[in-house]
């Protein structure tokens, strides 16, 4: 079966939560595979006998009443909840082990790479407000000292919820963004990458992999997610220097960076977020440095009005509430309002059907 | 089991859509996909049971249907049962948590507008 690589970091679960959290994992396949179609079906039927679609707006009003469009949706929300907790479940009880191993990082032997934590960063609202995409907490609450709970809980969840797609270590985002920028700029060795809201480090570990040279960096405003990722690093052999920090305004000196990247990011921010982080982007590159932003598709992406709507249910059910306005958004567009000139600006669809924007400084 | 003195956040921050007319439907509904989930695991565990009985050879199926639990397994069950019970009704133990100072958040127009600002 594909199933998730094992690593020291990975919770374990017993024969209940495992079962359980396939449960969950194969209850949403089967919502978005089989169930979900037979909206769009509806949704056809009805503009056939009523008209035609104008825009996502008018979707959502021919069909969030419809018995089988809401049962749908109540059942999509649960397996979320249900995939949130039976992973919850087994870090309950595999959470003595996890917090030992983090401790234990770089106790036996210097670590590669680093972990720099700032208690004084404020959690920015877009963080604070709602947890998004409904786990418990969302990446930053910490229960205890040194806690690392919420990432051990994100690298479960997050592989149960893309069933797979992310590949066996979650890396195939950054897998992806590496052989794009390998494709389109093949003499191109960065000596100093930095990530931007990296999580649990899932995504970073390829460009260690792909550029062993250079000094990586990641950032993200979570402690939780940091400790974890440090640790899950760092037993993975990966040197990353991982710090607290939001990506709209850094400690990092102006020009520190060869290569910027993030992976599915800017659409859980803000509208003025997106923009400070742009201009931060370009503040923290070398002249001739590349950004690289791979994040998910925007209105005109889809192949149709009724598409974009079933999209937007992240946004309503599911606490992804920015994408809802993200996805009208044209990150070329604000990287240009903040000074990067229109023609170091391209946009590529990647195989993983979202878009990547490359710019140049 | 988990530690006592180990409780994760169980419930996420932010309001939770009312997916039919009566709110007493979504209850209903999120217990019976709990129900199908903990079938699904009985199953599977039941299943790992006789398949592990059969290769080590110690049972057969007469003697699992006269099979009748002892203190300890009755305390054990019990506790158990009552675990799952909370679990299949997790959803209004969610709802009281939503509405607690803890987890108050905004409806989802104002959220959309803090996003928006």
């Amino acid at each position: 079966m594909n199933d998730q690589h094992e690593h020291p970091l990975l919770v374990r679960r017993d024969h209940d939560d495992e079962s359980r959290q396939q449960f969950a994992r194969s209850l949403r396949a089967h919502l978005l595979n089989e169930v979900q179609p037979g909206v769009y079906h509806l949704v056809a039927a009805k503009a056939a006998s009523e008209g035609p679609i104008t825009d996502r707006h008018h979707v959502r009003e021919m069909i969030a009443d419809h018995p089988y469009y809401r049962t749908f949706s109540a059942s999509l929300r649960t397996a979320q909840e249900r995939i949130w907790d039976s992973v919850i479940d087994a870090v309950e009880k595999d959470h003595a082990r996890l917090k030992s191993a983090y401790l234990e990082t770089g106790a036996k032997a210097p670590t590669a790479g680093s972990l720099r934590l700032n208690p004084e960063l404020v959690i920015p609202d877009y963080h604070a407000t709602v947890d998004i995409h409904l786990q418990p907490g969302g990446y930053h609450t910490e229960q205890e000292e040194d806690d690392i709970a919420a990432g051990a809980i994100y690298d479960r969840a997050v592989f149960l919820y893309a069933n797979g797609r992310f590949g066996n270590q979650t890396q195939l985002m950054g897998e992806t963004v590496v052989e794009e920028l390998q494709t389109a700029l093949p003499d191109f060795l960065p000596e100093r990458i930095l990530e931007i809201g990296c999580t649990v480090g899932n995504s970073i570990i390829p460009y260690a992999t792909a550029f062993p040279e250079a000094e990586i960096y990641a950032i993200d405003v979570a402690a939780p997610c940091l400790r974890y990722a440090h640790a899950r690093a760092e037993a993975m052999g990966a040197a990353i220097h991982f710090s607290q920090q939001n990506a709209e305004k850094t400690d990092f000196a102006e020009g520190s960076f060869d290569l910027i990247v993030s992976h599915i990011f800017f659409h859980e921010t803000s509208r003025t977020a997106l923009d400070n982080v742009l201009l931060e982007c370009r503040r923290l590159l070398k002249p001739g440095g590349y950004m690289a932003h791979l994040d998910l598709p925007r209105q005109h992406h889809f192949k149709d009005q009724i598409e974009s709507f079933l999209h937007d249910w992240e946004a309503h059910n599911n606490n992804e509430t920015f994408h809802k306005i993200f996805k009208t958004m044209s990150l070329t567009e604000r990287a240009q309002h903040v000074g990067f000139p229109a023609q170091s600006l391209n946009t590529t669809m990647t195989p993983l059907n979202w878009p990547l924007l490359l710019g140049q400084r | 089991m988990p530690e006592k003195d180990n409780h994760l956040r169980r419930t996420a921050k932010g309001r939770r859509p009312q997916y039919f007319e009566d709110p007493a439907v979504d209850h209903l509904h999120n217990m019976i996909l709990s129900l199908v989930e903990e079938l699904s695991v009985t199953r599977d565990r039941a299943d790992a049971l006789e398949r592990l009985l059969e290769q080590s050879g110690v049972l057969n199926s007469i003697q699992l249907d006269q099979y009748q639990a002892d203190e300890v397994a009755a305390i054990e069950r019990q506790e158990r049962r009552e675990r799952y019970i909370a679990r299949v009704l997790k959803t209004f133990s969610d709802q009281a948590e939503r509405e607690s100072e803890d987890l108050m958040a905004p409806p989802f127009e104002e959220v959309v507008r803090i996003m928006d600002k």
